[in-house]
Order: structure tokens, then C-alpha cells, then sequence
């Protein structure tokens, strides 16, 4: 990879290219994505496959010249150990990418968008610090499931945008791809977010999101040292998903 | 890929691992005995069952949704029914109904029939206030914190007590929606 790729680039955010939209959550993944980047390329085009319907937001971003063809760009998944009393929030993050091949990064996030495990298995680049990678992913989720229950055509009543969504109601999005990596994300109705970031060829993941999540309760639930809520510090937990993954890249 | 269905109770019961009823009875009566002699006081027991379920029950949440596939329940009443027909038939082998529902849907008794725990058991007269199945009402309680449902559960009838069925009471106080845990500035 040249050199000049040094430089963080990001390419996971959104931006509504004809409304805008008052809420704050959107506003501010959006600019701590923005802000976190000193260079971004020139267009990224996000796909996001709801389960009835797809659509694409462009962005275009009138910064430096175009980048060369990327193979291994990150994507920060960061979760920020943040103590809110009503929250809920787990994440299961799973990720990582390479150039030819499936590459992973596994990264579980929990309650209050605590990160509960975080794993790779190749990235290349190394961006920011963990903390500012899982605060800036956990956000740019919370608000994309917002947004994508905010502008679900077939559903009778819509929140107001920013409003809190129990985790699994309404639609929510399971993937959306670049032209440099594929996140697909699993939410549980008990809170707990599973993320995988691959290559962008990488077929629809789902099945592999259950399994993971299959894997996470028999042997994080149902291990009695374990608190629910705490980082996950389960040896055979790892071992167990580190061959699942290398099974399947 | 279309979603998977949510497989029934049954098929679920199936292909899950079981343990020895026997040996479940009897261990569950085991940790009784042996709570009654630690603690001595009837109430004191109550309440240990009590967060022994919701212990069990904020990981059982987790174990229930992966091997059952159902997805959010959209109103109580459905919450109720999965309860009663997935969820115990399920972890239990019992199949319970679901009854006594109130005019605003947020209170209803769960109906228990036979119940796995109770298999050869009498309460002496110097227990007479002890819940015995208590930790059902916590496992209940825990599972239902856990996806955002905060709730009270009681028992209503109980047949160690002179009753002919087990009757739970589950009343939904609130539902908690997840926040956005950072603010805006940070």
C-alpha cells in the first residue's frame, strides 16, 4: 500500500444529500467522523440494504485528489466505557478487512456502548485512539438505525428522529457497503450489537452474525465468571470465534 | 435471505440440551433446604429466590432470543404469549397459559399447571410463608429488564399452598428505551 496512505481515511458516514435533518445524534457522528479525518476521499457511495428496500446516499466530498484503489482501509469501531444509568446498549463488533481476502477485527461492545471485546485479525492501518474509534462507531450506528426507521416508507408511525428506539423495533439496517469495506450489523432485542466489517465482495452475513451471537451466549452468558456487562474476558470465548472467523475468510 | 422464522416452543424443546428432571428437582430443593438453614427467615429466603432469578434471568434473555429467533414483541400481550409458550415450554418442558388480562394490557397471570420445581415437595407448617418457585418470578423479572420491559412479578396462586395451579402475576410498570449514552459535546 503506498505510503501516503498513512493518513487516516474514512469512509463511513453519511450525509442526506438533498434533506437535512435537525437531529443532533446524526449531526454529531457525522462531524466526530468528519472532524477524526484530516484527509477523505473524493466520493464515497454508501449502499445501505434495508430488509424491503435499498437505496444509496452519495456523498461527495470536494477534498484533496483521489485516492488510489484502497485495499486496507480501516473502519474504527470504537465503544467508550461511558456510565449512563438508563442505557442498555451492547455491541458485538466484529471487524476488520484486507485486500484479497476476508479480514477480521472483532470488537464487542456492551451496555451504555461499553466495548466488550475488540478483535482483529488484520488491519493494517492503525487510526486514533481505541476510546475515540469505539465512541465514533457507536454513534455513527446508534443514529444510522434511527435514520433508517425515521425513513422506513412502510411503516405506519415514525418516531420523531433522535427519539430512543427499543433495540429492535421498527426497521434497521443489516449492511451497508463502500467502495473499500462491508459493515453488516446484527442488533439482538436484549441490546447486544454485533459488527462485522469485510471486504466489500463479502456475501450477506447474517447467518454468520447469529452464529457469532450463538457463540457469544454459550460461552460468555452462560460462563458463571462472567458479568454481564463487563469486558469480555473469556480465553475460550476467543479461541472459539478466532476459528469461526478463520474458518469462514 | 429472508429472516428465519421464530421456531416453537416444541421444536425448540427438541433439540436443546436436557438435563435429568430429577436431578433438576432435586437440586433446586437442595438449594432451598440449604438457604432456609443460612437464612432462617421465611422472607429472607423470598427475596434471596427472587435475585438468584433475576440473576439467571439477565442471561437467559440472551440464550432465549438466540435459539429462538423470535424478533421484538410489539406489544405486551405477545410479550405474555412467548413467555408462556416459548419461553417455559422452552427451559421447562411445561407449556403455560396466559390469562386474567387487564383493560389497559399491561397486567396479566401467567397459568402454570404442572411445574418441574415442585416434584415431591411439601411445605412444612414452619415455612408456610415461603414462595417456593420465587426464582421463577426473578428469572422472569431479569429476562424482561433486559429487553428494556421493567416489570413486577408476583405469585397469586401456589399449590404448595393449597391451590390447584401456579398462578404468576406479571405486571409491566414501564418500558426503558436505550438512550444515546454520549452527549453532544463530547
Amino acid at each position: 500500500m503506498p505510503s501516503s496512505l498513512s493518513s487516516i481515511l474514512l469512509h463511513s458516514f453519511i450525509l442526506p444529500s438533498s434533506t437535512s435533518f435537525p437531529s443532533s445524534p446524526v449531526a454529531t457522528a457525522t462531524a466526530a467522523l468528519l472532524s477524526s479525518s484530516p484527509s477523505f476521499a473524493a466520493v464515497v457511495e454508501i449502499e445501505l440494504v434495508l430488509p424491503d428496500l435499498a437505496f444509496l446516499l452519495h456523498v461527495v466530498d470536494s477534498c484533496s485528489s483521489p485516492p488510489p484503489s484502497l485495499t486496507g482501509l480501516v473502519v474504527l469501531v470504537l465503544a467508550n466505557l461511558l456510565h449512563h444509568s438508563c442505557n442498555r446498549i451492547r455491541l458485538l463488533a466484529i471487524q476488520g478487512f484486507g485486500s484479497t481476502s476476508l479480514l477480521i477485527k472483532n470488537a464487542i461492545f456492551r451496555g451504555n456502548g461499553v466495548c466488550l471485546l475488540y478483535r482483529e485479525w488484520n488491519r493494517p492501518l492503525r487510526t486514533l485512539n481505541a476510546q475515540q474509534d469505539h465512541k465514533l462507531m457507536f454513534g455513527l450506528l446508534f443514529s444510522l438505525k434511527s435514520l433508517t426507521a425515521k425513513m422506513d416508507p412502510t411503516s405506519a408511525e415514525k418516531g420523531n428522529l433522535g427519539v430512543p428506539q427499543l433495540p429492535g423495533q421498527g426497521c434497521s439496517f443489516h449492511s451497508f457497503r463502500t467502495n473499500t469495506y462491508k459493515l453488516s450489523f446484527m442488533e439482538s432485542p436484549s441490546g447486544i450489537k454485533i459488527i462485522l466489517v469485510t471486504h466489500p465482495r463479502t456475501g450477506d452475513l447474517r447467518d454468520s452474525l447469529k452464529y457469532i451471537y450463538n457463540l457469544y451466549v454459550e460461552y460468555v452468558v452462560k460462563n458463571p465468571l462472567y458479568t454481564p456487562g463487563a469486558p469480555i474476558r473469556c480465553q475460550l470465548f476467543n479461541t472459539t470465534l478466532d476459528q469461526y472467523m478463520r474458518g469462514i475468510a | 435471505m429472508a429472516p428465519v422464522a421464530p421456531r416453537s416452543g416444541d421444536a425448540i424443546f427438541a433439540n436443546i440440551e436436557r438435563v435429568n428432571a430429577e436431578l433438576f428437582t432435586l437440586t433446586y430443593g437442595a438449594i432451598v433446604r440449604q438457604l432456609l438453614t443460612d437464612l432462617e427467615e421465611v422472607e429472607e429466603v423470598n427475596k434471596q429466590l427472587e435475585q438468584m432469578g433475576y440473576n439467571i434471568g439477565i442471561r437467559l434473555i440472551d440464550e432465549f432470543l438466540a435459539k429462538s429467533n423470535v424478533s421484538r414483541c410489539v406489544d405486551f400481550r405477545e410479550t405474555a404469549d412467548v413467555i408462556a409458550k416459548v419461553g417455559f415450554k422452552m427451559f421447562l418442558g411445561v407449556t403455560a397459559s396466559v390469562s386474567n388480562w387487564d383493560a389497559e394490557g399491561t397486567c396479566c397471570s401467567i397459568i402454570l399447571e404442572d411445574n418441574p420445581l415442585v416434584d415431591f415437595v411439601e411445605l412444612p407448617d414452619t415455612c408456610q410463608g415461603l414462595y417456593y418457585c420465587n426464582i421463577l418470578s426473578g428469572v422472569i423479572r431479569g429476562a424482561l429488564e433486559m429487553v428494556s420491559m421493567k416489570t413486577e412479578v408476583t405469585w397469586i396462586r401456589d399449590v404448595l399452598r393449597g391451590d390447584d395451579v401456579f398462578e404468576l402475576q406479571v405486571k409491566l410498570l414501564k418500558q426503558v428505551p436505550e438512550e444515546y449514552p454520549y452527549k453532544d459535546d463530547e
